[in-house]
């Protein structure tokens, strides 16, 4: 009798887990196990992929890799360490360093990091504006985007450019890509 | 099995698969503030914080990350706003069954006693965030259970000094429900019941809390704080949230060390806490006062009622008067992060401060005949970092109540507690709580004169906790 709330609960969670409802399947990439036991992550990829990876200066793998979402940010936010908190850098021979902050939209999406390579393969504008020094934000490569196509069309919708002036201008927006 | 059974555990299915969503975008005030994760501010998980939600804090809620700000052209000295107003809301839906002897027959009269869904047990709206370049604020209004209204609100204003590493700061502050330490706190002990790991039976896991230091309150805190060093905070407040006009009665020191450098990859704090001076009960503060931690920021109250409690009268005069040690280590041991939290309390039962006119002989933390303290010692393991935890905890403690018709002039009230959560995904969490009480206010002499609430010496609670 005393259990019984108890019981009702975990039978509860048990159904919700088991994939009743067309909700709890939504993610192909992540099996059931992996939802109910790992770790809420930040999942890392590069182009192109191998980068190394340091998490609060330590080296933690290569691209494509999982990092758990509180590993960029330990207990500790003393001076020694704070330029590293809450970010990632990726290393690979004959590339820029690239400095990611870990944002809300990084643990729900993960990073998908394009490196600026001697052999130009993976150059494009957002790029550079990825490649900054140590201890600075360096800003989301999507986020970047969006912004600029925005801007784009509240210029449009104020009458400061024409359609086709608009048009041109994403269209150069997206040849970056 | 029945059928209301079934028909319970679907519903409760069916509510979590909608919320079971991968991926969700779904985040509280501050973190939409500073563009970051909750894990950036809360160790293991929310509402207890490491060193950089210190940082965050005693910085006063300013800290913007990848927000834009509405600035004006004197390089935001003018201007200086979030161009969003940041909210959050919290809800609380849960199972608490206790094992005392009084289980109602009838709908009506069913109790705890019986088992009870709370559907929701509270739910509340949050607003946070930067006023300006030295000035933040956070305000909670409560939205069930009623009356719905103001609960919480605090403006910090923090200016930095020397090297920049220190914060000098004041804070005006209302609370409904955390006492006179609200307006600055950044340890998770319990010395302010935000912080502490388990919300579901805080006075078993702190001692500040097993006193009811957890009071309304309203009032002004000036504080230094620095991150890596620790922080003291000097405050005049009356233990009263409505009205919320009236004298700043009551005096509060607090000082805590806190360090993240002494031992590589842990978190220390050691700290105390002094109340002091009176308040004045008005038609306005509830008609009780004390008489078992029946904190109303928890939803279950400690299962002993009637022993010992008071009425308060109205209008009269009475005491606040107590302190507390508390200590805490946050760190990590083979990959699994580790709370450990420590605290001791003491509130006497002595009358009021002389000077003070005939009035209610009594303290606001201690309704009983002799000294009430407790010492506790809690501590939270991630058994699977960022997604699972296991609790423990321990307290050992005198209530301050005779036991009529013994020799027992102050009773042993004794806990420990078990728990556990589990993430189940960004932002929903579900705890699960069971404490046992025991000493000399649950023998059977002392059982006899509890009041028909008597909620029995075992609790079990399972709640459900959305933020988003």
């Amino acid at each position: 009798m005393y259990l019984n709330g108890l019981r009702i609960f975990l039978i509860a969670l048990v159904i919700s887990a088991s994939g009743c409802s067309s909700y709890s399947g939504t993610s192909s990439s992540n099996g059931l196990g992996q939802m109910l036991f790992e770790p809420t992550g930040v999942q890392i990829n590069s182009k192109p992929s191998g980068a190394d990876v340091y998490v609060m200066g330590k080296k933690v793998g290569k691209t494509p890799m999982r990092i758990s979402a509180s590993a960029p940010f330990p207990e500790n936010y003393n001076k020694a360490n704070r330029s590293l908190y809450g970010k990632i850098i990726l290393k690979k021979e004959g590339c820029k360093d690239l400095i990611e902050s870990v944002s809300n939209k990084s643990v729900s999406s993960g990073i998908n990091a394009v490196l600026d390579c001697n052999d130009g393969n993976n150059k494009a504008t957002e790029h550079k504006a990825n490649s900054v020094a140590p201890g600075h934000v360096a800003p989301g490569r999507f986020d970047d985007l969006n912004q600029k196509l925005e801007e784009v069309k509240k210029l449009e919708q104020k009458g400061l450019i024409t359609k086709e002036e608009a048009r041109k201008a994403r269209e150069r927006i997206l040849n970056g890509l | 099995m029945n059928l209301k059974r079934i028909i319970y555990a679907c519903s409760i299915a069916a509510s979590m698969t909608l919320l079971w969503v991968p991926k969700a975008q779904a985040i509280p005030a501050f973190a939409r503030q500073v563009g970051m994760p909750c894990s950036a501010c809360h160790f293991q998980h929310f509402p207890v914080i490491n060193s950089f939600g210190r940082a965050f804090k005693e910085g006063g809620f300013t800290m913007v990350g990848s927000e834009n700000l509405i600035t004006g052209d004197n390089n935001g000295k003018d201007i200086s706003l979030p161009t969003v107003l940041n909210a959050a809301i919290e809800l609380y839906n849960g199972y608490v069954k206790t094992n005392g002897p009084t289980a109602g027959s009838t709908p009506t009269t069913q109790t705890t006693n019986n088992g009870q869904w709370q559907l929701p047990g509270s739910s509340s709206v949050f607003f946070g965030g930067r006023v300006n370049q030295h000035t933040g604020f956070e305000a909670e209004l409560n939205m069930y259970p009623t009356p719905a209204g103001l609960l919480n609100v605090k403006v910090p204003i923090s200016y930095t000094v020397g090297d920049g590493s220190w914060n000098l700061g004041a804070t005006v502050y209302s609370t409904g429900v955390y006492g006179p330490s609200f307006g600055m706190e950044t340890m998770d002990t319990g010395a302010n019941a935000v912080h502490l790991f388990n919300q579901f039976d805080m006075p078993t896991i702190s001692a500040q809390q097993y006193i009811n230091t957890s009071t309304p309150a309203a009032g002004i805190d000036l504080y230094l704080a620095n991150p890596d060093v620790g922080f003291i905070v000097l405050g005049s407040w009356m233990p009263d949230q409505a009205p919320s006009s009236g004298n700043l009665t009551s005096t509060y020191v607090r000082a805590a060390l806190t360090n993240d450098n002494l031992i590589n990859g842990w978190d220390l704090g050691l700290g105390f806490q002094i109340f002091a001076g009176h308040g004045v009960s008005t038609a306005d503060i509830p008609g009780t006062v004390g008489g078992g931690q029946n904190d109303p920021g928890d939803f279950f109250a400690s299962p002993f009622v009637g022993i010992g409690s008071v009425t308060m009268p109205v209008p009269g005069v009475f005491n606040t008067k107590a302190y507390a040690i508390d200590a805490q280590a946050l760190g990590t041991i083979a990959g699994h992060p580790l709370t450990l939290i420590a605290s001791y309390a003491n509130a006497p039962s002595d009358g009021m401060p002389s000077g003070v006119p005939d009035g209610f002989q009594g303290n606001l933390f201690n309704p009983g005949t002799a000294t009430r303290s407790s010492f506790n010692v809690a501590a939270e393991f991630g058994v699977i970092p960022d997604k699972a935890t296991i609790q423990l905890a321990y307290r050992n403690a005198h209530s301050g109540f005779a036991v009529p018709g013994t020799t027992i002039t102050n009773a042993t009230d004794n806990a420990l507690l078990v728990g556990a959560t589990y993430a189940m995904t960004l932002n929903v969490r579900l705890d699960l709580t069971y404490s046992h009480y025991s000493g000399e206010l649950y023998d059977a002499v002392s059982k006899n004169l509890q009041a028909t609430g008597y909620a029995g010496n075992d609790v079990f609670q399972a709640w459900l906790i959305t933020a988003f």
